[in-house]
Protein backbone atom coordinates (compact mmCIF):
# COMPACT_ATOMS: atom_id res chain seq x y z
CA UNK A 1 0.00 0.00 0.00
CA UNK A 2 3.03 2.28 -0.26
CA UNK A 3 2.26 3.72 -3.37
CA UNK A 4 -1.62 4.23 -3.15
CA UNK A 5 -0.39 8.22 -2.94
CA UNK A 6 0.96 8.16 -6.38
CA UNK A 7 -2.46 5.77 -7.35
CA UNK A 8 -4.43 8.87 -5.93
CA UNK A 9 -2.72 11.70 -7.44
CA UNK A 10 -3.19 9.69 -11.12
CA UNK A 11 -6.66 9.31 -9.69
CA UNK A 12 -7.94 12.50 -8.99
CA UNK A 13 -6.34 13.95 -12.03
CA UNK A 14 -9.06 11.92 -13.76
CA UNK A 15 -6.97 8.02 -14.45
CA UNK A 16 -10.06 5.89 -13.58
CA UNK A 17 -7.52 3.03 -13.86
CA UNK A 18 -5.88 4.32 -10.99
CA UNK A 19 -8.96 3.54 -9.05
CA UNK A 20 -8.88 -0.27 -9.95
CA UNK A 21 -5.43 -0.50 -9.06
CA UNK A 22 -6.61 0.96 -5.37
CA UNK A 23 -9.21 -1.40 -5.30
CA UNK A 24 -6.85 -4.18 -5.96
CA UNK A 25 -4.24 -3.03 -3.31
CA UNK A 26 -6.94 -2.72 -0.46
CA UNK A 27 -9.70 -4.74 -1.13
CA UNK A 28 -8.85 -7.64 0.67
CA UNK A 29 -8.20 -5.96 4.07
CA UNK A 30 -11.43 -3.93 3.41
CA UNK A 31 -13.60 -7.05 3.08
CA UNK A 32 -11.90 -8.36 6.31
CA UNK A 33 -12.09 -5.40 8.35
CA UNK A 34 -15.76 -4.90 7.28
CA UNK A 35 -16.28 -8.74 8.59
CA UNK A 36 -13.99 -8.36 11.78
CA UNK A 37 -16.22 -4.97 12.59
CA UNK A 38 -19.70 -6.74 11.63
CA UNK A 39 -19.18 -10.47 11.81
CA UNK A 40 -21.50 -10.72 8.72
CA UNK A 41 -20.32 -11.76 5.69
CA UNK A 42 -22.96 -10.69 3.65
CA UNK A 43 -22.39 -6.97 5.22
CA UNK A 44 -18.68 -7.45 4.32
CA UNK A 45 -19.20 -7.00 0.96
CA UNK A 46 -22.19 -4.01 1.18
CA UNK A 47 -19.66 -2.37 3.12
CA UNK A 48 -16.56 -2.66 1.14
CA UNK A 49 -18.21 -1.96 -1.91
CA UNK A 50 -19.64 1.41 -0.57
CA UNK A 51 -16.53 2.65 0.74
CA UNK A 52 -14.85 2.42 -2.71
CA UNK A 53 -17.82 3.93 -4.56
CA UNK A 54 -17.36 6.55 -1.83
CA UNK A 55 -13.62 6.68 -1.92
CA UNK A 56 -13.72 7.39 -6.16
CA UNK A 57 -16.68 10.00 -5.82
CA UNK A 58 -14.95 12.11 -3.27
CA UNK A 59 -11.30 11.24 -3.73
CA UNK A 60 -10.96 14.99 -5.10
CA UNK A 61 -12.03 15.87 -1.26
CA UNK A 62 -8.48 14.35 -0.11
CA UNK A 63 -5.67 16.93 0.21
CA UNK A 64 -2.89 14.65 1.17
CA UNK A 65 -2.90 11.99 -0.71
CA UNK A 66 -0.22 9.85 1.86
CA UNK A 67 -3.32 9.85 4.10
CA UNK A 68 -5.17 7.49 1.86
CA UNK A 69 -5.02 4.57 4.16
CA UNK A 70 -6.52 6.29 6.66
CA UNK A 71 -8.78 8.56 5.01
CA UNK A 72 -10.41 5.21 3.11
CA UNK A 73 -10.23 2.98 6.48
CA UNK A 74 -12.08 6.04 8.24
CA UNK A 75 -15.12 6.32 5.45
CA UNK A 76 -14.94 2.26 6.06
CA UNK A 77 -15.32 2.56 9.66
CA UNK A 78 -18.34 4.99 9.44
CA UNK A 79 -20.18 2.88 6.95
CA UNK A 80 -19.60 -0.35 8.86
CA UNK A 81 -20.64 1.19 11.90
CA UNK A 82 -23.86 2.48 10.65
CA UNK A 83 -24.77 -0.40 8.47
CA UNK A 84 -23.98 -2.93 11.73
CA UNK A 85 -26.29 -0.98 14.25
CA UNK A 86 -28.99 -0.99 11.19
CA UNK A 87 -28.92 -4.60 10.37
CA UNK A 88 -28.09 -5.72 14.25
CA UNK A 89 -26.09 -8.34 12.76
CA UNK A 90 -24.96 -11.30 15.22
CA UNK A 91 -21.70 -12.54 15.02
CA UNK A 92 -21.36 -15.41 13.52
CA UNK A 93 -20.49 -18.74 15.50
CA UNK A 94 -18.25 -21.00 13.49
CA UNK A 95 -18.62 -24.69 13.16
CA UNK A 96 -15.43 -25.80 14.59
CA UNK A 97 -15.85 -29.87 14.15
CA UNK A 98 -15.80 -28.47 10.31
CA UNK A 99 -12.38 -27.06 10.59
CA UNK A 100 -10.61 -30.29 12.19
CA UNK A 101 -8.95 -32.39 9.33
CA UNK A 102 -7.38 -35.04 10.69
CA UNK A 103 -7.90 -38.20 11.41
CA UNK A 104 -5.92 -38.67 14.95
CA UNK A 105 -8.35 -38.76 17.64
CA UNK A 106 -5.98 -36.53 19.62
CA UNK A 107 -4.92 -34.10 17.14
CA UNK A 108 -8.52 -33.25 16.20
CA UNK A 109 -9.05 -32.66 20.30
CA UNK A 110 -6.08 -30.58 19.69
CA UNK A 111 -6.32 -29.13 17.01
CA UNK A 112 -10.50 -27.74 18.12
CA UNK A 113 -9.37 -26.24 21.71
CA UNK A 114 -6.64 -24.29 19.57
CA UNK A 115 -9.20 -22.60 17.20
CA UNK A 116 -11.70 -22.42 19.98
CA UNK A 117 -9.05 -20.62 21.95
CA UNK A 118 -9.22 -18.45 18.92
CA UNK A 119 -13.07 -18.72 18.71
CA UNK A 120 -13.33 -17.36 22.25
CA UNK A 121 -10.88 -14.53 21.72
CA UNK A 122 -13.28 -13.31 19.07
CA UNK A 123 -16.29 -13.95 21.01
CA UNK A 124 -14.51 -11.44 23.82
CA UNK A 125 -13.59 -9.07 21.00
CA UNK A 126 -17.17 -8.80 20.10
CA UNK A 127 -18.67 -8.31 23.17
CA UNK A 128 -16.45 -4.87 23.47
CA UNK A 129 -18.06 -1.65 22.69
CA UNK A 130 -18.01 -0.65 19.17
CA UNK A 131 -15.08 2.12 19.49
CA UNK A 132 -13.13 -0.32 21.59
CA UNK A 133 -13.56 -3.31 19.17
CA UNK A 134 -12.98 -0.85 16.19
CA UNK A 135 -9.72 -0.03 17.98
CA UNK A 136 -8.20 -3.43 18.76
CA UNK A 137 -8.97 -4.34 14.76
CA UNK A 138 -7.47 -1.63 13.52
CA UNK A 139 -4.09 -1.92 16.15
CA UNK A 140 -3.90 -5.79 15.55
CA UNK A 141 -5.35 -6.82 12.64
CA UNK A 142 -4.59 -3.39 10.21
CA UNK A 143 -1.63 -2.67 12.36
CA UNK A 144 -2.06 1.35 12.52
CA UNK A 145 -0.32 3.27 14.57
CA UNK A 146 -1.98 5.37 17.41
CA UNK A 147 -1.83 8.23 15.48
CA UNK A 148 -3.52 6.18 12.36
CA UNK A 149 -6.06 5.15 14.78
CA UNK A 150 -6.92 8.56 15.90
CA UNK A 151 -7.68 9.61 12.75
CA UNK A 152 -9.71 7.28 11.36
CA UNK A 153 -11.78 7.36 14.29
CA UNK A 154 -11.96 11.02 14.63
CA UNK A 155 -10.51 11.36 18.15
CA UNK A 156 -7.58 12.13 20.48
CA UNK A 157 -4.50 9.67 20.44
CA UNK A 158 -5.03 9.80 23.98
CA UNK A 159 -8.46 8.36 23.52
CA UNK A 160 -6.69 5.35 21.23
CA UNK A 161 -4.36 4.67 23.96
CA UNK A 162 -6.96 4.98 26.65
CA UNK A 163 -9.43 2.58 24.74
CA UNK A 164 -6.66 0.04 23.95
CA UNK A 165 -5.42 0.05 27.47
CA UNK A 166 -9.15 -0.64 28.45
CA UNK A 167 -9.64 -3.64 25.93
CA UNK A 168 -6.38 -5.49 26.06
CA UNK A 169 -7.24 -5.39 30.22
CA UNK A 170 -10.40 -6.59 29.52
CA UNK A 171 -9.43 -9.41 26.87
CA UNK A 172 -6.15 -10.24 28.89
CA UNK A 173 -8.69 -11.42 31.96
CA UNK A 174 -10.93 -13.50 29.67
CA UNK A 175 -7.88 -14.82 27.77
CA UNK A 176 -5.76 -15.85 31.14
CA UNK A 177 -8.76 -18.02 31.93
CA UNK A 178 -9.33 -19.63 28.83
CA UNK A 179 -6.12 -20.78 28.53
CA UNK A 180 -6.18 -22.49 32.06
CA UNK A 181 -9.20 -23.97 30.31
CA UNK A 182 -6.79 -24.91 27.52
CA UNK A 183 -4.00 -26.15 29.38
CA UNK A 184 -6.66 -28.24 31.23
CA UNK A 185 -7.93 -29.90 27.66
CA UNK A 186 -4.40 -30.22 26.22
CA UNK A 187 -3.73 -32.33 29.19
CA UNK A 188 -6.80 -34.38 28.87
CA UNK A 189 -5.93 -34.74 25.42
CA UNK A 190 -2.86 -36.30 26.06
CA UNK A 191 -4.75 -38.79 28.79
CA UNK A 192 -6.96 -39.54 25.86
CA UNK A 193 -4.16 -40.07 22.92
CA UNK A 194 -4.38 -43.97 22.10
CA UNK B 1 7.43 -3.70 11.96
CA UNK B 2 5.60 -3.28 15.05
CA UNK B 3 6.93 -6.21 17.95
CA UNK B 4 4.21 -7.62 20.27
CA UNK B 5 4.39 -9.55 23.07
CA UNK B 6 3.11 -12.99 23.42
CA UNK B 7 -0.52 -12.21 24.04
CA UNK B 8 -0.31 -9.51 21.44
CA UNK B 9 0.67 -12.10 19.10
CA UNK B 10 -2.41 -14.10 19.95
CA UNK B 11 -5.21 -11.62 19.64
CA UNK B 12 -3.52 -10.79 16.18
CA UNK B 13 -3.41 -14.76 15.67
CA UNK B 14 -6.86 -14.87 16.44
CA UNK B 15 -7.87 -12.00 13.98
CA UNK B 16 -5.85 -13.26 11.35
CA UNK B 17 -7.50 -16.67 11.88
CA UNK B 18 -10.85 -15.46 11.76
CA UNK B 19 -11.27 -14.13 8.22
CA UNK B 20 -8.53 -15.99 6.91
CA UNK B 21 -10.91 -17.43 4.09
CA UNK B 22 -12.35 -14.13 3.72
CA UNK B 23 -11.88 -12.65 0.55
CA UNK B 24 -13.93 -10.50 -1.67
CA UNK B 25 -16.24 -11.57 -4.38
CA UNK B 26 -15.53 -11.54 -7.94
CA UNK B 27 -17.79 -9.40 -9.17
CA UNK B 28 -16.75 -6.80 -6.60
CA UNK B 29 -15.06 -4.60 -9.05
CA UNK B 30 -17.72 -4.43 -11.63
CA UNK B 31 -20.36 -3.90 -8.78
CA UNK B 32 -18.41 -0.77 -7.66
CA UNK B 33 -18.37 0.38 -11.31
CA UNK B 34 -21.77 0.21 -12.06
CA UNK B 35 -22.68 2.09 -8.73
CA UNK B 36 -20.45 4.48 -9.17
CA UNK B 37 -22.03 5.38 -12.66
CA UNK B 38 -25.69 5.59 -11.53
CA UNK B 39 -24.44 7.92 -8.75
CA UNK B 40 -23.22 9.94 -11.16
CA UNK B 41 -25.99 9.58 -13.25
CA UNK B 42 -28.14 10.39 -9.73
CA UNK B 43 -25.82 13.53 -8.91
CA UNK B 44 -26.04 14.75 -12.71
CA UNK B 45 -29.94 14.45 -12.03
CA UNK B 46 -29.65 16.70 -8.49
CA UNK B 47 -27.65 19.05 -10.75
CA UNK B 48 -29.99 19.30 -13.57
CA UNK B 49 -33.01 19.40 -11.45
CA UNK B 50 -31.29 21.96 -9.22
CA UNK B 51 -30.31 24.10 -12.28
CA UNK B 52 -33.62 23.21 -13.40
CA UNK B 53 -35.00 24.97 -11.02
CA UNK B 54 -31.86 27.61 -9.98
CA UNK B 55 -33.67 29.62 -12.91
CA UNK B 56 -36.63 30.05 -10.18
CA UNK B 57 -34.13 29.95 -7.00
CA UNK B 58 -32.53 33.09 -8.80
CA UNK B 59 -35.20 34.61 -9.86
CA UNK B 60 -37.16 33.87 -6.43
CA UNK B 61 -33.75 35.01 -4.46
CA UNK B 62 -33.38 38.07 -6.56
CA UNK B 63 -37.45 38.83 -5.96
CA UNK B 64 -36.18 38.17 -2.09
CA UNK B 65 -33.19 39.91 -2.33
CA UNK B 66 -34.70 43.19 -3.67
CA UNK B 67 -37.79 43.02 -1.68
CA UNK B 68 -37.11 45.90 0.43
CA UNK B 69 -36.02 48.24 -2.20
CA UNK B 70 -38.28 47.50 -5.25
CA UNK B 71 -42.01 46.44 -3.69
CA UNK B 72 -44.26 48.87 -3.77
CA UNK B 73 -48.00 47.77 -3.39
CA UNK B 74 -46.80 45.30 -1.07
CA UNK B 75 -43.66 44.13 0.68
CA UNK B 76 -42.73 40.92 -0.45
CA UNK B 77 -40.38 38.79 2.52
CA UNK B 78 -40.38 35.06 0.92
CA UNK B 79 -41.59 33.07 -2.11
CA UNK B 80 -43.07 29.93 -1.13
CA UNK B 81 -44.32 26.87 -3.15
CA UNK B 82 -43.30 24.02 -5.38
CA UNK B 83 -42.80 24.05 -9.46
CA UNK B 84 -43.78 20.62 -10.22
CA UNK B 85 -46.61 20.11 -12.83
CA UNK B 86 -44.54 18.62 -15.63
CA UNK B 87 -44.95 18.28 -19.46
CA UNK B 88 -42.28 16.56 -21.54
CA UNK B 89 -44.03 16.67 -24.67
CA UNK B 90 -44.16 19.97 -26.01
CA UNK B 91 -47.08 21.10 -25.10
CA UNK B 92 -50.25 22.49 -26.88
CA UNK B 93 -51.48 26.34 -25.97
CA UNK B 94 -54.15 24.47 -24.55
CA UNK B 95 -52.10 22.29 -22.46
CA UNK B 96 -49.91 25.00 -21.47
CA UNK B 97 -52.75 27.40 -20.26
CA UNK B 98 -54.23 24.23 -18.47
CA UNK B 99 -50.98 23.45 -16.73
CA UNK B 100 -49.45 26.74 -16.08
CA UNK B 101 -52.17 29.14 -15.49
CA UNK B 102 -51.40 31.28 -18.36
CA UNK B 103 -49.70 31.07 -21.72
CA UNK B 104 -46.55 32.52 -22.92
CA UNK B 105 -43.92 32.44 -25.57
CA UNK B 106 -42.06 29.09 -26.16
CA UNK B 107 -40.57 27.71 -29.16
CA UNK B 108 -39.88 23.93 -30.00
CA UNK B 109 -36.98 24.24 -31.50
CA UNK B 110 -34.20 26.83 -32.14
CA UNK B 111 -32.23 27.50 -34.91
CA UNK B 112 -28.86 26.62 -32.93
CA UNK B 113 -30.28 23.06 -32.91
CA UNK B 114 -31.21 22.99 -29.03
CA UNK B 115 -34.65 21.29 -28.79
CA UNK B 116 -37.33 21.61 -26.22
CA UNK B 117 -36.85 18.94 -23.09
CA UNK B 118 -39.54 19.19 -20.73
CA UNK B 119 -41.64 22.19 -19.06
CA UNK B 120 -42.22 22.51 -15.67
CA UNK B 121 -45.13 24.83 -14.30
CA UNK B 122 -46.42 25.91 -11.36
CA UNK B 123 -47.95 28.39 -9.03
CA UNK B 124 -45.57 30.20 -6.13
CA UNK B 125 -46.90 32.08 -2.93
CA UNK B 126 -45.06 35.68 -2.23
CA UNK B 127 -45.67 36.08 0.86
CA UNK B 128 -45.06 39.71 3.36
CA UNK B 129 -43.73 39.48 6.88
CA UNK B 130 -46.21 37.38 8.85
CA UNK B 131 -46.19 34.73 6.10
CA UNK B 132 -49.25 35.96 4.16
CA UNK B 133 -49.73 35.81 1.23
CA UNK B 134 -49.80 38.86 -0.60
CA UNK B 135 -49.96 37.71 -4.43
CA UNK B 136 -49.32 34.63 -6.52
CA UNK B 137 -46.66 34.22 -9.29
CA UNK B 138 -47.86 31.81 -12.34
CA UNK B 139 -44.20 30.37 -13.90
CA UNK B 140 -43.23 28.33 -16.14
CA UNK B 141 -39.57 27.02 -16.96
CA UNK B 142 -38.52 25.64 -19.87
CA UNK B 143 -35.60 23.30 -20.42
CA UNK B 144 -34.13 22.81 -23.99
CA UNK B 145 -31.42 20.23 -24.41
CA UNK B 146 -28.75 19.91 -27.46
CA UNK B 147 -25.60 17.42 -26.99
CA UNK B 148 -26.54 16.98 -23.55
CA UNK B 149 -25.92 20.95 -23.41
CA UNK B 150 -28.82 22.54 -21.55
CA UNK B 151 -30.01 26.22 -20.90
CA UNK B 152 -33.81 27.58 -19.52
CA UNK B 153 -36.33 29.79 -20.37
CA UNK B 154 -38.24 30.94 -17.50
CA UNK B 155 -41.54 32.96 -18.44
CA UNK B 156 -42.66 34.30 -14.64
CA UNK B 157 -46.03 36.21 -15.01
CA UNK B 158 -45.89 39.10 -12.95
CA UNK B 159 -47.52 39.62 -9.41
CA UNK B 160 -50.87 41.51 -9.23
CA UNK B 161 -50.67 43.65 -6.11
CA UNK B 162 -46.65 43.53 -5.81
CA UNK B 163 -43.63 44.60 -8.27
CA UNK B 164 -40.47 42.69 -9.23
CA UNK B 165 -37.32 44.12 -9.28
CA UNK B 166 -36.21 45.52 -12.48
CA UNK B 167 -34.31 44.05 -14.99
CA UNK B 168 -30.71 44.87 -14.73
CA UNK B 169 -27.52 44.11 -16.94
CA UNK B 170 -26.07 45.62 -19.93
CA UNK B 171 -29.03 46.17 -22.52
CA UNK B 172 -28.83 44.97 -25.85
CA UNK B 173 -31.06 45.89 -28.52
CA UNK B 174 -32.52 43.79 -31.01
CA UNK B 175 -32.58 43.73 -34.71
CA UNK B 176 -36.31 44.39 -34.46
CA UNK B 177 -36.24 47.22 -32.02
CA UNK B 178 -36.95 45.00 -28.40
CA UNK B 179 -34.95 45.46 -26.04
CA UNK B 180 -33.51 42.42 -23.76
CA UNK B 181 -31.07 43.00 -20.54
CA UNK B 182 -27.95 40.64 -19.88
CA UNK B 183 -26.38 39.56 -17.22
CA UNK B 184 -23.88 37.08 -15.55
CA UNK B 185 -22.50 36.38 -12.56
CA UNK B 186 -20.41 33.44 -10.16
CA UNK B 187 -22.89 31.72 -8.21
CA UNK B 188 -21.09 29.05 -5.38
CA UNK B 189 -22.87 26.39 -4.61
CA UNK B 190 -22.51 24.97 -1.06
CA UNK B 191 -23.27 22.07 1.27
CA UNK B 192 -26.39 22.48 3.29
CA UNK B 193 -24.54 22.59 6.12
CA UNK B 194 -21.83 25.04 4.75
CA UNK B 195 -20.48 27.87 7.53
CA UNK B 196 -19.80 30.75 5.23
CA UNK B 197 -15.99 32.05 5.86
CA UNK B 198 -15.51 35.64 6.33
CA UNK B 199 -14.12 35.90 2.97
CA UNK B 200 -17.11 34.34 1.66
CA UNK B 201 -19.01 37.18 3.22
CA UNK B 202 -16.89 39.85 1.52
CA UNK B 203 -17.34 38.20 -1.66
CA UNK B 204 -21.20 38.05 -1.07
CA UNK B 205 -21.35 41.80 0.07
CA UNK B 206 -19.23 43.07 -3.35
CA UNK B 207 -20.79 40.74 -5.37
CA UNK B 208 -17.78 38.49 -6.80
CA UNK B 209 -20.50 35.48 -5.82
CA UNK B 210 -23.84 34.68 -5.40
CA UNK B 211 -24.70 31.75 -2.84
CA UNK B 212 -27.31 28.75 -2.61
CA UNK B 213 -27.05 26.24 -0.39
CA UNK B 214 -28.15 22.60 -0.85
CA UNK B 215 -27.44 18.76 -0.32
CA UNK B 216 -24.55 17.65 -2.13
CA UNK B 217 -23.51 20.76 -3.68
CA UNK B 218 -20.00 22.14 -4.46
CA UNK B 219 -19.34 23.97 -7.21
CA UNK B 220 -18.98 27.29 -8.47
CA UNK B 221 -20.58 28.05 -11.60
CA UNK B 222 -20.89 31.03 -14.20
CA UNK B 223 -24.49 32.05 -14.83
CA UNK B 224 -25.58 34.42 -17.43
CA UNK B 225 -29.07 35.78 -18.28
CA UNK B 226 -30.83 37.52 -21.00
CA UNK B 227 -34.11 39.38 -19.90
CA UNK B 228 -37.08 40.93 -21.60
CA UNK B 229 -40.77 41.74 -20.97
CA UNK B 230 -43.43 41.07 -22.69
CA UNK B 231 -47.72 41.31 -22.21
CA UNK B 232 -47.10 41.07 -18.54
CA UNK B 233 -44.71 37.94 -18.62
CA UNK B 234 -40.77 38.42 -17.48
CA UNK B 235 -38.47 35.74 -19.55
CA UNK B 236 -35.16 34.88 -18.84
CA UNK B 237 -32.68 32.91 -20.63
CA UNK B 238 -30.47 31.22 -18.19
CA UNK B 239 -27.26 29.22 -19.23
CA UNK B 240 -24.79 27.40 -16.68
CA UNK B 241 -22.13 25.94 -18.47
CA UNK B 242 -21.12 28.15 -20.50
CA UNK B 243 -22.22 26.25 -23.37
CA UNK B 244 -24.01 29.78 -24.77
CA UNK B 245 -22.12 32.88 -25.32
CA UNK B 246 -23.60 36.20 -25.05
CA UNK B 247 -24.50 36.36 -28.42
CA UNK B 248 -25.78 32.93 -28.36
CA UNK B 249 -28.39 33.52 -25.65
CA UNK B 250 -29.53 37.40 -26.80
CA UNK B 251 -30.25 35.22 -30.66
CA UNK B 252 -32.51 33.05 -28.61
CA UNK B 253 -34.79 35.43 -26.96
CA UNK B 254 -34.82 37.34 -30.35
CA UNK B 255 -36.88 33.83 -31.53
CA UNK B 256 -38.84 33.76 -28.75
CA UNK B 257 -40.10 37.16 -29.06
CA UNK B 258 -40.30 36.61 -32.81
CA UNK B 259 -42.79 33.20 -32.10
CA UNK B 260 -46.38 33.76 -33.25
Amino acid sequence: MENSATLVQELQNGNEKAFEALFELYKVKAVRTAYLLTGSRILADDIAQEAFVQCFLKIHTLKDPCQFKTWFFKCLTRIAWKMANKEKAATPVENIFEMADTNECGEIEKDFLKKEFSADIMKIINTLDEKQKTTILLYYYNEFSISEIAAVMGCFEGTVKSRLHTARKNLKKELDQKEAYLKEGLNNAVIYKF
Amino acid sequence: MRSFTNFDEKIKKALTQEVDDISPSDHMLSNIQKQITDRKEDNNMKIKSVKHSKGIMVACAILVLTTATCFAASKIASISGSIDKKLDTFPTTKQMETTAGFTPKYVEEFSNGYKFEVVFAGTLDANDADENKVSEIKTADFTYEKDGAEFYIEAMQKPKNASIPDMEGELVTLTNGQNVYYHDWMHKFKPADYVMTEQDKIDQANGTYEFAFGEDLDFIQHCQVVEWEENNIRYSVFCYDDNLTKADMVKISEEVINKN
